[in-house]
């Protein structure tokens, strides 16, 4: 049995690492094996240099780094296959939870937003981040890896930008500006100049960039593109010939008190309960238009209004109703109250009188189409700020009438 | 004659599952030294082959290791583990199975007499 050396031992350690196998455990296996192999066969007159190179050469087909490669294969397959399996499973919840979700959504079911929610974030975090991976380990080039990460990117972006829009969160608009963006100006060439140099992948990438841009266009006239329509200036404008009006009777019914001599309690009621009902709704108009504006004004000029805020319906939703179960908050259940206590009042305190104003100032729910819409989500669930700011001012001014009628 | 790495391929863990099984422990030169003798030669196990299968097999949990020192170089001595025992037999029944199904399909008359 041939003794090998120190030295020797160490020669083909560092012939090993040479080699390019960098995994220790790798090293040490062939390490002893090549070992034993000379021990056990070489003579004492044979080289020793000589004999290690024969006997590496019959290892494997042309370098020692094909072993590595071949374990590290052997080692990720198992790894392919769990990850695999997982981009399944969560493709498929997503999908589920989406269709389920945007089903809820358009009945108003409660939970629509927590399967929307929890589709939106596994297709993003899950599914397509999975998805680069199993595809980045395919052998293509390094050119096709690019395109794969940001065609990926962009569509958790995508996703994100959904789930703004569909949540009501501020900064939707934006996202989606950025993530139509990205497409046309990033991917869409990158994906485009990519494929077209190859023979085998041209006459696709022509019909995919097509379809891409066309898909792209699509999203950009939904969702920035909505610029102020007609609808919207007649808000405005009508809201400004209501708000004249208002100011008109308010001023008319306070000087009617002054004129009065002897006024009645009822009188001197009916004034304060309605004065204080509009200041309210003042209030709840400000509010809302400080919060989308981001101003910070005490009074409201109604010439100012028109701005590109005025067709959002996203930011006065999200602040009048809840994310959850798309319930109106508390602001307007409210005035809801409060609308009906005031009709309650005007109703048992003039009961011989009619007042036609008094059902529009009230709350009812609205016959539309067949079924029931409620007085919240008819007057402001998705409904532009434009239009939100008009519906009040309207309750506003029924509001005077009904003083008006009363007092009068 | 020796049999063609393509077949060895495919049968590679379980020959290794096997020995194992019989030897209780054994280190990578001794398999390839067994598989050699037992064949009389005609199955050579190349150690291209034979490591990526023996680490992927212990990152399947099939193998446990332990090391010793022979001198300044390391030894890894491989056993099976739980799930190992139970697997090697499960595999060399599914090969036995294999064989009389590759005999009949393939036609082959065989000297059982």
């Amino acid at each position: 049995m041939y003794n090998l050396s120190e030295q020797q031992i160490e020669y083909i350690l560092n012939d090993i690492r040479r080699n390019g196998v960098e995994m220790e455990d790798l090293q040490l296996n062939l390490l002893d094996h090549i070992c034993c192999i000379i021990e056990q066969n070489l003579k004492d007159g044979d080289d020793f240099e000589d004999f290690y190179r024969k006997t590496v050469k019959q290892f494997c087909k042309h370098e020692l780094w094909e072993i590595e490669e071949e374990t590290i294969i052997l080692l990720t397959i198992k790894n392919y296959y769990v990850m695999k399996k997982s981009m399944i499973i969560s493709g498929t919840i997503s999908v589920v939870a989406l269709l389920f979700g945007s089903f809820f959504k358009v009945m108003h079911w409660p939970g629509a937003s927590v399967l929307l929610l929890l589709g939106i974030v596994t297709l993003s975090f899950v599914f397509l981040p999975l998805m680069f991976l199993l595809k980045v380990k395919e052998p293509t080039n390094s050119q096709s890896k690019v395109v794969i990460g940001v065609g990926t990117l962009l569509g958790i972006l995508l996703c994100i930008s959904t789930l703004f829009k569909i949540m009501h969160w501020p900064g939707s608009s934006p996202l989606w500006l950025i993530c139509i963006g990205c497409s046309f100006f990033l991917f869409i060439p990158l994906y485009f100049f990519t494929g077209i140099r190859k023979p085998e992948t041209k006459a696709n990438t022509i019909v995919t960039t097509i379809i891409l841009i066309g898909a792209t266009g699509l999203l950009f006239t939904l969702t920035s593109l909505r610029g102020m329509t007609a609808l919207d200036y007649a808000n405005f404008y009508a809201n400004q010939d209501i708000v004249a009006t208002r100011d008109y009777l308010a001023e008319e019914n306070k000087n009617l008190l002054i004129d009065s001599t002897n006024t009645k309690k009822e009188i001197i009621e009916i004034k304060k309960k309605s004065n204080d009902l509009c200041i309210k709704i003042e209030a709840i108009k400000l509010n809302l238009i400080n919060n989308i504006e981001g101003t910070n004004f005490s009074k409201i000029d109604y010439t100012t209004l028109l701005t590109p805020n005025t067709n959002n319906y996203d930011r006065p939703t999200h602040i009048l109703f809840n994310d959850e179960d798309n319930q109106a908050n508390s602001t307007l259940t409210d005035l809801k109250r409060e609308l009906n206590e005031y009709t309650a009042f005007v109703k048992s305190a003039y009961k011989k009188q009619s007042f036609g104003m008094i059902n529009t100032a009230g709350t009812k729910d609205v016959n539309g189409d067949g079924h029931i819409i409620p007085w919240e989500e008819f007057n402001f669930y998705h409904v532009p700020l434009g239009g939100v700011i008009r519906n009040l001012t309207q309750i506003q001014l029924d509001i005077r009438v009904v003083e008006a009628t009363c007092i009068h | 004659m020796f049999f063609s790495s393509e077949l060895i391929k495919g049968t590679l863990k379980t020959i290794i599952l096997k020995l194992l099984a019989d030897n209780k422990r054994m280190y990578g030169y001794e398999i390839t030294q067994t598989v050699k003798e037992l064949t009389g030669d005609k199955i050579q196990l190349t150690e291209g082959a034979l490591y990526p299968t023996l680490h992927a097999l212990e990152a399947e949990g099939l193998l446990t290791t332990e090391t010793e020192y022979i001198g300044k170089r390391v030894r890894k001595y491989y056993s099976l583990s739980k799930d190992g025992k139970t697997k090697s037999s499960e595999k060399v029944n599914e090969f036995a199975d294999f064989i009389n199904t590759m005999k009949f399909l393939l036609d082959i008359k065989t000297k059982t007499t």
